[in-house]
């Protein structure tokens, strides 16, 4: 790191507004959680220990933002004390959820935490809790891995690029126009109006086997999603979201939200600290919500069109340039431009995992579980991963935005429109009779 | 214009060493792509390149997990499928 500091990036300042929107809610903040459940013979003193020790984790939980507009951003080290590493003995499984799910972490606090947690069934768990203005997903894993193995190698932090100013003023206005311009104000949303949470953020996980992700995998050919799956994934999710508004009565007539793409360079670990992303936006009309095939043919046909147009580029450099811009104004834009719904949904398909984590520091790990923040609004995240061949589904959740009950029917509907195969008439609306408890 | 295989291949390869691929990664014809992390989204961004560069439009809902596995395989569908731009 420069001794100025680190600038951050332009998806890092994208994710600290988040954060500022989920803090003025009173939620704990824009962080991605890393549960893993650990052998019971784990000894959490011994491992505290040995995580107090790691050079990776200690130069990272010193870290602290450093913002005094109209400087850029920037992550600065700090000679704190030791990171915070928690050991929480004979804990009930609720206040897992309560306190440990919901510990609080800060890009002007400490960004990182780890809470090692003994409850009181025998079972060991340990939650890595992270910043997400420090870290994308890729970084995510590499730090986790940095800390199963103990070994810090590689790159610290991104390296900066310049570019010329004029061409990345061009690209920031097509891309707001493009993107915020496109939004209204009658995108879809599970979130009441005006929504202030009052209980924390709740969330649920499928994991498929490999015999059903194998049939997905099948039907999201058959539907025409193309080389990946992304785009049948997201079909499936807004067919069912429709049908869960039809339930409530609701009828409205577009759902709008962005897509987060790895703009990281392929084929190399690359740098632990930085997010490096840029977001593609849909917007698909309730008239192409009835079928899986129409939603996935509405999906594909917005992502050519934003691909051909350099859409991915251009919103990269909108985020560079809004880190110059206060963060009442981007609030203010964003606000405006969605009628404060901000989004329909936060939706990330996070890829393949091949070589899922099987120890941390010499103890076995029996799973492993992501637990994704949930933007307010819209008080909904739905995230995509595969695990060595596995699907897993996690859906997370404000409960004000989404009722228990919804979310099994969500869930068990979401379930449903992944395994079934495209039928030979085509664009026929899929049977919506099937079970929605099968979560 | 007929579609060249050894064209679209080499097309391919340099543009994912130029644009996608991390500094000193090497790639060939035959080389894993989903190993790489080569994601749908970039699989698009090579048919659209190809349209751009070479005038071949593919099909991109025609494709499937097992055309894109390889540049050679990616090569072999853009043969078959592609059509000159109109």
């Amino acid at each position: 790191m420069a001794s100025a500091g680190q600038p951050l990036t332009g998806a890092d300042h994208f994710h600290l507004l988040i954060d500022r929107q989920m803090r003025q809610k009173g939620l704990p903040g824009n962080i991605s959680r890393i549960h893993l459940r650990l052998a019971p013979s784990a000894d959490l003193m011994a491992l505290a220990e040995m995580l107090e020790q790691n050079p990776t984790l200690n130069r990272v939980a010193h870290l602290r933002l450093h913002h005094r507009w109209p400087a850029l951003p920037k992550w600065i080290g700090t000679s704190a004390d030791s990171p915070d590493i928690f050991i929480h003995r004979d804990l009930p499984e609720e206040m897992f959820q309560s306190k440990v799910l919901n510990g609080p972490v800060g890009a002007t606090t400490v960004p990182v935490r780890i809470d090692l947690c003994a409850w009181n069934d025998g079972s060991k768990h340990l939650v890595v809790s992270m910043h997400h203005a420090l870290f994308d997903h890729r970084g995510m894993t590499l730090f986790l891995q940095s800390l199963a193995t103990g070994q810090s190698d590689g790159q610290l932090f991104i390296r900066s690029q310049r570019r010329p100013w004029r061409s990345e003023a061009m690209d920031a206005l097509h891309g707001m126009f493009s993107a915020l311009g496109s939004a209204g104000w009658n995108l879809a949303t599970l979130a009441p109006k005006h929504l202030r949470p009052t209980e924390a953020a709740l969330h649920r996980e499928i994991s498929f086997s490999i015999e059903d992700s194998g049939r997905m995998d099948l039907a999201a050919q058959q539907h025409g999603a193309g080389p990946g799956r992304s785009a049948f994934y997201m079909a499936v999710v807004l067919v069912a979201l429709r049908e869960l508004l039809e339930s409530r009565g609701e009828r409205p007539p577009y759902f709008w939200f962005p897509v987060p793409h790895n703009m990281r360079r392929k084929g190399a670990n690359g740098h632990l600290i930085g997010n490096e992303l840029a977001f593609l936006f849909f917007k698909i009309g309730r008239e192409a919500l009835f079928t899986v095939p129409q939603a996935v043919a509405a999906i594909q046909m917005q992502l050519n069109t934003q691909i051909r147009k350099g859409s991915l580029g251009h919103q990269a450099a909108l985020q560079r340039v809004f880190r110059r811009v206060p963060f009442w104004m981007m609030n203010a834009m964003v606000g405006l431009t969605t009628g404060g719904r901000v989004s329909s949904l936060a939706f990330s398909d996070l890829g393949e995992e091949r070589n899922p984590l099987q120890e941390f520091l010499g103890v076995p790990v029996q799973g492993m579980a992501h637990i994704p923040p949930v933007p307010c609004p819209p008080g909904l995240s739905v995230v995509f991963k595969r695990e060595a061949g596995q699907l897993r589904l996690i859906v997370a959740y404000l409960p004000q935005a989404l009722a228990d009950e919804e979310c099994a029917t969500l869930m068990g509907r979401i379930r449903v429109l992944l395994l079934t195969p495209r039928t030979t008439k085509g664009e026929q609306p899929l049977k919506l009779t099937s079970s929605r408890s099968g979560c | 214009m007929a579609a060249n295989p050894d064209i679209i291949q080499n097309t391919l390869l340099a543009y994912l060493s130029e644009h996608v691929l991390a500094e000193g990664v090497t790639i060939t014809p035959e080389t894993d792509l989903p190993s790489l992390d080569v994601d749908s989204v970039t699989i698009v961004e090579m048919a659209m390149h190809l349209e751009e560069r070479l005038g071949i439009e593919i099909p991109v809902n025609l494709l499937t997990p097992e055309h894109t596995r390889t540049v050679s395989a990616f090569a072999a569908h853009a043969v078959q499928h592609g059509k000159p731009l109109r």
